[in-house]
């Protein structure tokens, strides 16, 4: 078995690789860029990618998304109230574990979507099923219904998406932090029953979704 | 077990008496019922989604997605669960 450690940090990035090693009897390697970890999926033969949400700060859904297309299965760690769980899975992964998890937490995730199953850790269960239990309640409404439910600050972030802004430049054009502007967009997607900002992008794209105050342009 | 299932189940108590890091133990509301429920990850997730507004289809559908489990067999492991906990009386 070939797992992929992705840790910003060389020194946690070796360490969880060292013990994945011992624990699991595999072959493991540390990854601290994101041009590191192209080289190592690139190289063939990965089952397993451990994936710190850190390691690709907004776009983790969409590495997530890049890695579990190239074959192997997605294991994500994830710090409280940062990452939507749901857009991970849906973009791919197929285990969770919380920073709070510590290594014994990682080992788990790491054996358990070995044997092909799903890995959310106990804490974080009765939340996520509960965000796929709203998500398909809002697919069922009518998106006039889903639009109404978004207060004026996240249908600008809406519109915002639909124009190509990135969360950085979003957290610019509204005067905010990058952190604020995160939790517009995850609460906007959960209210939404959407799964990615890609997806919100088309969604406010095809609802003619435009931001109010400011225009956007790519200069 | 022959306990009626309702449609949207509602926890008895509003927190586990205690957890760890594998599951929970519940304990009923009233206190004419039966005693604790030890409670497996899976349970303990679907004892939370018991709020009196999500239906067991639901929870059904909401297992399938994120377990991508075949719905024939999660709908009869859902409300297995429910069953039990509606027996111990930490939902109703």
């Amino acid at each position: 078995m070939r797992i992929l450690v992705a840790h910003p940090s060389p020194v946690v990035a070796d360490g969880m690789a060292a013990t994945l090693a011992e624990e699991l009897g595999a072959q493991v390697d540390a990854a601290h860029t994101e041009q590191d970890l192209r080289q190592l999926v690139a190289d063939g033969g990965v089952d397993v990618t451990v994936l710190d949400a850190n390691f690709a700060g907004d776009a983790v859904a969409r590495l997530c998304h890049e890695l579990s297309e190239a074959g192997g299965r997605v294991v994500v760690i994830t710090r409280p109230g940062r990452e939507s769980h749901l857009e991970l899975l849906a973009s791919g992964a197929v285990g969770i574990v919380a920073a709070t998890n510590g290594l014994a937490g990682l080992v788990l995730a790491v054996r358990t979507v070995t044997q092909g199953h799903t890995h959310v850790p106990a804490h974080l269960l009765g939340a996520v099923l509960h965000e796929v239990v709203v998500a398909r309640r809002q697919e069922e409404q009518p998106a006039g219904d889903r639009l109404d439910s978004l207060s004026p600050r996240e249908r600008e972030v809406l519109g915002l998406l639909g124009h190509g802004a990135d969360t950085r430049e979003i957290a610019a054009r509204l005067v905010i932090s990058p952190y604020t502007a995160k939790t517009h967009i995850n609460r906007l997607l959960g209210k939404l029953g959407l799964a990615s900002r890609t997806e919100a992008a088309a969604f406010a794209v095809s609802h003619h979704v435009n931001p109010t105050l400011l225009e956007v342009s790519h200069d | 077990m022959t306990d009626v299932l309702p449609v949207r189940p509602r926890r008895t108590s509003s927190e586990p008496v205690e957890r760890w890091p594998e599951g929970a133990v519940v304990v009923p509301g009233t206190p004419d019922a039966p005693g604790a429920l030890a409670l497996n990850p899976t349970a303990l997730a679907l004892w939370e989604l018991c709020d009196g507004n999500t239906a067991v289809t639901e929870m059904v559908e909401a297992v399938c997605v994120l377990f991508a489990v075949d719905p024939t067999r999660a709908r009869e492991d859902v409300e297995t669960a429910l069953r039990e906990m509606v027996s111990a009386g930490v939902i109703r």
